[in-house]
């Protein structure tokens, strides 16, 4: 994370300000001092991503109840991109649908992770995800 | 259609009346004429009988005069033959001409005048014969000469055709009626063919346009059925249509209900840790000896008392809401959920629940027992093993603290329903709560025992999604049995949901 430009950015798109502000604020409280980008729906963040003037490795959080369009849409978007078709997917959203899941799964989501309830389990799920974070090799090209 | 039915049934069985009374008149008459008939034809007979046997007498009596006129002419006894035997045969002539008018009632003392005169003839016939027998030819010749024989003999002519013309008369018009008796017979023949054959053509022509009313009816009726399926098929869709809404409206709400609630939870939590670093520092503020004593007072009760108060009870109403919208998610999810129909034995399904729940039995002291042995249907594996795993937890869960629990489940089928029992003899449920119970959120009696009134209401959408449904006897006071009612083979309830894809 020497490189600034060659660090990973974590772009995150929720609608919920709460949902966002919480997740950011644990993944600070894990120790990941990445980038992270935040977008309140779906068009912003594409547009962001598919059109970025100096394209860099990101990693993308996901909350599938956009306003504006579906999240496996957005992901279907992302994931036939090729600037952005190899960015890691995170799903994170409160919905723990079995179809739901598998669809993410089928449109090349990398993790999907329901947001619990329980701030604890909650807390501690971002905490791994923040450790996930710093471990991973994104995959730079 | 429904009253021309009747209408149509009353006149096939008016024409059957009439035509089984034509027929028995007919029988009846043809009985009574051909009776008649016989009877005058049999009448008829005996008196050409009597006749004949009068114009008999007369004959005999002719051929024994001829015979005794021969012999007294020529004195040849061989003349004598017919003689001899005419008066017998006279007699007996008259005898069953006598016998013959008897038989028909009529006058017969003609023939008595006859039968004295004849009788007179022979006596003079013998006299003059047994005369010329004697030698006394002359003598017998002068008695022919006197003439009384020739009296006599005309007599007897005129006394047998006076009695021939009176039968004569009879027969004639004895046939007569014989005639008109065997007319009348046949004319009823012919009447009664007619009405036969027209009553049957009427019964034909009826039958036929009850036939056509028949099948106009069956149609009518296939046209309202096809109607009718139409509306239910059409009901059945908007009722499903309204199902699929409040499950999808549950999904969402109960969705979009945990969006805030996660915030309200996280951020309490946030608060906590915010607050667990301030609360040192304002306590270590207040001990200062430059602190205002009553706002370090307030400061410390708030932060002592109040503030975790309420952040005790943001946390248990949050996790309580968390549960409540687990509930609904749950059970809109069970609506939906896909059956997968199996043969199933109910007695070990209901083996391995009771395994399941246990510890909770155990812990409660209770026994469980299955009378005799459930049946077996066709099922969907899981919703029936969350159904009794529910039912047994509620029975171990609400049992009398007064008596040893017991339990008890049995089981017995129709042709098209199995019906399980599960009996407590635990608290039971007040009538008023009845139905109650089975509704989300819903509980009864005293709420002393853990729970979110979901597991019931769970159990009837479990029991409904199967095509039964559950009920609940109790006298509120001596344990409740609960009745789960299902089809044999939900595999028939299945296939008679309707689907999207048939309807539209």
């Amino acid at each position: 994370m020497s490189d600034r430009n060659r660090a990973v950015s974590i772009v995150m798109i929720e609608d919920d300000e709460g949902h966002a502000r919480l997740i950011e604020k644990n993944i600070r409280r894990a120790g990941v001092a990445n980038d992270i980008v935040t977008f309140g729906n779906g068009s912003q963040a594409l547009d962001y991503l598919l059109n970025a003037r100096l394209p860099r490795p990101y990693l993308i959080l996901l909350d599938l109840n956009l306003p504006d369009m579906t999240g496996a849409d957005l992901l279907s978007a992302i994931k036939s991109n090729d600037n952005t078709r190899r960015a890691p997917v995170i799903v994170l959203t409160t919905t723990d649908d079995k179809h739901e899941v598998e669809k993410c799964y089928d449109l090349g989501a990398n993790v999907y992770i329901v947001k619990p309830l329980n701030y604890d389990s909650f807390a501690n799920a971002i905490r791994q995800l923040g450790l996930f974070l710093s471990v991973i090799q994104v995959p730079i090209d | 259609m429904k009253r021309a039915e009747p209408s149509l049934t009353n006149l096939n069985a008016a024409l059957a009346a009439a035509g089984v009374a034509v027929l028995l008149a007919l029988a009846y008459g043809a009985h009574v004429f051909s009776e008649k008939t016989e009877s005058l034809a049999k009448d008829v007979a005996r008196l050409a009988v009597a006749e004949v046997r009068i114009s008999g007498v007369y004959t005999q009596v002719l051929e024994a005069e001829s015979s005794q006129r021969g012999y007294l002419l020529v004195n040849d006894p061989n003349y004598l033959d017919p003689f001899r035997a005419a008066r017998a045969r006279g007699e007996e002539n008259l005898a069953i001409a006598v016998q013959k008018l008897g038989q028909l009632n009529i006058d017969a003392q003609g023939l008595d005048a006859l039968r004295e005169i004849v009788s007179k003839k022979y006596d003079e016939l013998e006299k003059t014969v047994a005369l010329a027998q004697a030698g006394q030819r002359d003598a017998a010749i002068d008695i022919v000469r006197a003439n009384h024989g020739r009296e006599l003999m005309s007599r007897i002519r005129e006394r047998t055709n006076a009695e021939l013309d009176r039968l004569a008369t009879m027969r004639k018009q004895w046939i007569v009626e014989l005639q008109d008796s065997a007319d009348k017979m046949s004319v009823a023949d012919v009447l009664g063919s007619v009405a036969v054959f027209l009553l049957a053509a009427l019964a034909v022509a009826q039958q036929f346009r009850h036939s056509r009313a028949l099948a106009s009816a069956q149609q009518n009726l296939a046209a309202a059925n096809d109607a009718l399926e139409h509306r239910v098929a059409a009901r059945t869709r908007d009722l499903k249509r309204a199902n699929e809404e409040i499950q999808r409206y549950a999904y969402i709400v109960s969705h979009d209900l945990r969006a805030p609630l996660v915030n309200i939870i996280g951020f309490a939590r946030e608060l906590e840790t915010a607050f667990a670093t301030v609360k040192p520092l304002v306590e270590t503020a207040c001990d200062e000896p430059g602190a205002e004593k009553a706002l370090a007072e307030k400061a410390l009760a708030a932060v002592r008392d109040d503030i975790p108060e309420a952040l005790k009870f943001i946390r248990s109403s949050t996790s309580r809401m968390d549960a409540l919208i687990a509930g609904i998610l749950k059970l809109s999810r069970l609506g939906g959920l896909a059956l997968q129909p199996q043969a199933i034995d109910l007695d070990q399904l209901a083996r391995d629940c009771i395994a399941t729940v246990a510890h909770r039995l155990n812990g409660a002291g209770a026994q469980v027992e299955i009378e005799g042995r459930l049946p077996s249907l066709v099922g969907d594996r899981d919703a029936l093993s969350q159904v009794f795993a529910n039912l047994l937890d509620n029975a171990a869960k609400y049992l009398s603290d007064a008596r040893v629990g017991r339990i008890v489940l049995r089981g017995r089928q129709t042709a098209a329903q199995t019906i399980v029992e599960v009996e407590d003899n635990g608290r039971g449920v007040d009538l008023k709560d009845q139905s109650r119970i089975f509704e989300l959120f819903r509980r009864a009696g005293a709420q002393d025992r853990p729970g979110d009134g979901i597991g019931l209401a769970h159990v009837r959408t479990l029991a409904r999604r199967m095509g039964g449904d559950i009920a609940v006897r109790s006298d509120g006071r001596s344990g409740s049995i609960f009745t789960v009612t299902l089809p044999n083979d939900l595999r028939t309830f299945l296939n008679h949901e309707p689907r999207e894809d048939r309807n539209v």
